[in-house]
């Protein structure tokens, strides 16, 4: 009985920011989109531009081919030898697709799987090397990524938080004096709530937009600050962004943030400011934008991925040291970070917003969804989550042990599908002093 | 032989220039006849850029206009725009009008809420709903609907992708102090 099961693969040919040269990009029974959105499964940097999807791969049953269809109508799109494909073509091995613009190129390959008895004697072969390699692997890293259910993460309950924005304080410091600017904003049905969570080292970890909840705006970048309202908070952002960028003094202004921290059982257990020294936020990621407001200079600063800087959205974390009580929820290192891989299971726990007046810590199951590069850009996974996680840590299994590989972020509909993102906690940046990084 | 592509194929992928490229080629394929040809997803060959009517395609039920009732092989002008039409919203949206059911739901629901088109594709709308009016003289005329396709094909080939405003890298341009800010940071309340 002949086995065939249709599949293809894209590689490289040349480099790009994202991907190597060479080295396999996709490999599919599937679809593939290809373009500079972040949901593609190639992609390509946008610069400067909005991001586009450029082109997608689809299966066409019928006629037992695959099929290149054109979504760009600015984007030209060839297959050496052959030339521009108009709107769709079909694809055979061997071809290199070009797009207009891009150095790097795709080489299509088609796959199919072998007959049924060399399926069954490639498959014993594959499972003995793939058992030595495996015992290789262990050896050498000691490390794997493992089931995880909810037994492993109910116990973590009493080390999870919830954190809710109290008041905003538009303040000018100089000299180390603080004048208030504006009366006091105090947030009650705009305040936004999330989750925290204490870690091993004592550590109480969020997303910065629990607090700074104006900080992922999609701020309009054409908007004119005259049409805001004096009393929205977008507003006070960028008076303060826009002071700062012009001053050449000490002096600086800032919106200060008061927040409040409950445990599981509700009760209020500490209250910060984000002027505390024991409070981080790492701003390096940080964009600053002009506005299009052509009376005067206004600017903005955000960690929104305009261009697909993908870098931006890393600045969405914020860490408290200093606490004497120790969490059960411990950071992943660099070697549980190596484990991850697509398609690696997750927990993710919060505290959803289901209930106005109850809160009750909630465990998800979850999957890496795209291949992590935790240092250039968020994990990007499928959880059914909703607001109030934000946050809150995403758990997987390394060796037996339970850590916290990224904080919930944000979630990002796309025609292709909804994906959740979460900043990896490589981002915390933990010293002796608590030094904050800028 | 390479098997054509057909519209099928592409629906639901489509950029909005080549929804206007194909109303443009259906249009001039079909200009002067009395009689044109059926229409559907699967009648629409697409040739690298080129659009073409497979005139051997068996009709397809959903894709006829309400008054025509299955046994018409060619159509009038005013019932190829209905079909083109309904092409159209299949090549934006992947997807049959009217929750899949076609003319037949328009017959039933003469006056039921025409399809608005995806963000990406706004601006064909408006000629979109002109072609799928339920009565048939209300409808576009071809003449008319090749002029603005290809207007709005131009309009697409020749608008460049829009920039945004870029990270800044270098000091900021102007100097304010606190005394000298704008009169509207100032204004409290206005």
């Amino acid at each position: 009985m002949n086995v065939r099961v249709p599949a293809f693969a894209l590689t490289p040919k040349g480099e790009s920011s994202y991907h190597r040269s060479g080295k396999a990009i996709v490999l599919t029974t599937g679809s593939a989109n290809i373009g500079e959105s972040a949901d593609c499964d190639v992609r390509y940097p946008a610069g400067d531009l909005p991001p586009e999807y450029y082109a997608s791969i689809i299966r066409d049953a019928e006629r037992q081919r695959w099929l290149l269809v054109r979504r760009s109508q600015h984007v030209g799109i060839s297959i050496e030898g052959k030339g521009d494909i108009g709107y769709a073509c079909g694809l055979g091995s061997g071809d290199v697709i070009r797009f207009e613009g891009q150095q790097m190129a795709l080489l299509f390959q088609e796959h199919v799987k072998r007959d049924a008895w060399q399926v069954r004697l490639w498959a014993l072969l594959t499972i003995a090397c793939g058992l030595l390699l495996l015992a290789g692997l262990w050896a050498l890293a000691g490390r794997r990524s493992d089931p995880i259910g909810i037994d492993d993460v109910t116990p973590l309950e009493a080390s999870l938080y919830i954190i809710k924005a109290d008041s905003v304080k538009q303040l000018l410091t100089a000299r180390g004096e603080d004048t208030l600017l504006r009366p006091t904003k105090v947030l009650t049905a705009e305040a936004p709530t999330g989750t925290a969570f204490m870690t091993t080292d004592g550590v109480l970890v969020t997303a910065r937009h629990c607090v700074e909840y104006w900080i992922g705006t999609a701020l309009n970048l054409t908007q004119r600050f005259s049409r805001l309202a004096d009393d929205d908070i977008v507003k006070w952002a960028i008076e303060a962004e826009t002071f700062n960028q012009a001053q050449h003094t000490d002096s600086t202004m800032q919106l200060r943030v008061y927040f409040s921290i409950y445990d599981f059982m509700g009760e209020p257990k500490y209250t910060f400011s984000t002027a505390d020294p024991r409070v981080h936020i790492n701003t390096a990621h940080d964009g600053i934008f002009q506005l299009a407001d052509f009376n005067s200079d206004y600017y903005w600063r955000t960690i929104r991925p305009y261009f697909q800087d993908s870098q931006m959205e890393l600045g969405d974390i914020m860490w408290i040291d200093g606490f004497d009580e120790k969490g059960q929820i411990a950071l992943a290192t660099d070697a549980d970070f190596l484990s991850l891989a697509k398609g690696s299971r997750l927990m993710i726990c919060g505290y959803p917003i289901t209930n106005a007046s109850t809160r009750q810590a909630t465990f998800s199951e979850g999957v890496i969804k795209h291949e992590p590069q935790p240092a250039a850009e968020n994990l990007v996974f499928e959880s059914n989550i909703n607001h109030g996680f934000s946050g809150g840590p995403v758990l997987t299994k390394t060796s037996g042990a339970i850590v916290a590989v990224g904080v919930v972020s944000r979630v990002d509909s796309v025609s292709s599908g909804i994906f959740k993102h979460a900043v990896p906690t490589s981002e915390i940046k933990i010293k002796e002093g608590g030094q904050d990084y800028d | 032989m390479i098997e054509s592509l057909r519209l099928h194929h592409i629906a639901g992928y489509c950029p909005e220039e080549a929804i206007w490229k194909m109303i443009i080629d259906l249009c001039e394929s079909v200009s002067g006849q009395t009689g044109v040809p059926l229409l559907s997803p699967e009648s629409i060959l697409v040739d690298a850029d080129i659009f073409l009517v497979d005139v051997q395609q068996k009709k397809v039920p959903e894709f006829l206009p309400p008054e025509c009732h299955g046994d018409d092989s060619t159509l009038t002008s005013q019932q190829f725009v209905w079909s083109l039409g309904a092409c159209v919203y299949y090549a934006s949206s992947g997807r049959t009008l009217f929750g899949g059911h076609g003319g037949s739901y328009q017959r039933s629901y003469p006056h039921v809420a025409l399809p608005v088109l995806q963000k990406k594709h706004q601006a064909l709308t408006p000629v979109v709903q002109r072609c799928l009016q339920s009565e048939p003289s209300a409808r576009i005329g071809v003449k008319e609907l090749l002029e603005i396709a290809k207007k709005e094909h131009t309009r697409c080939r020749t608008t460049q992708r829009q920039h945004i405003a870029s990270h800044i890298v270098a000091p900021p341009p102007s100097r304010h102090d606190c005394t000298g800010w704008p009169e509207e940071m100032t204004d409290i309340g206005n």
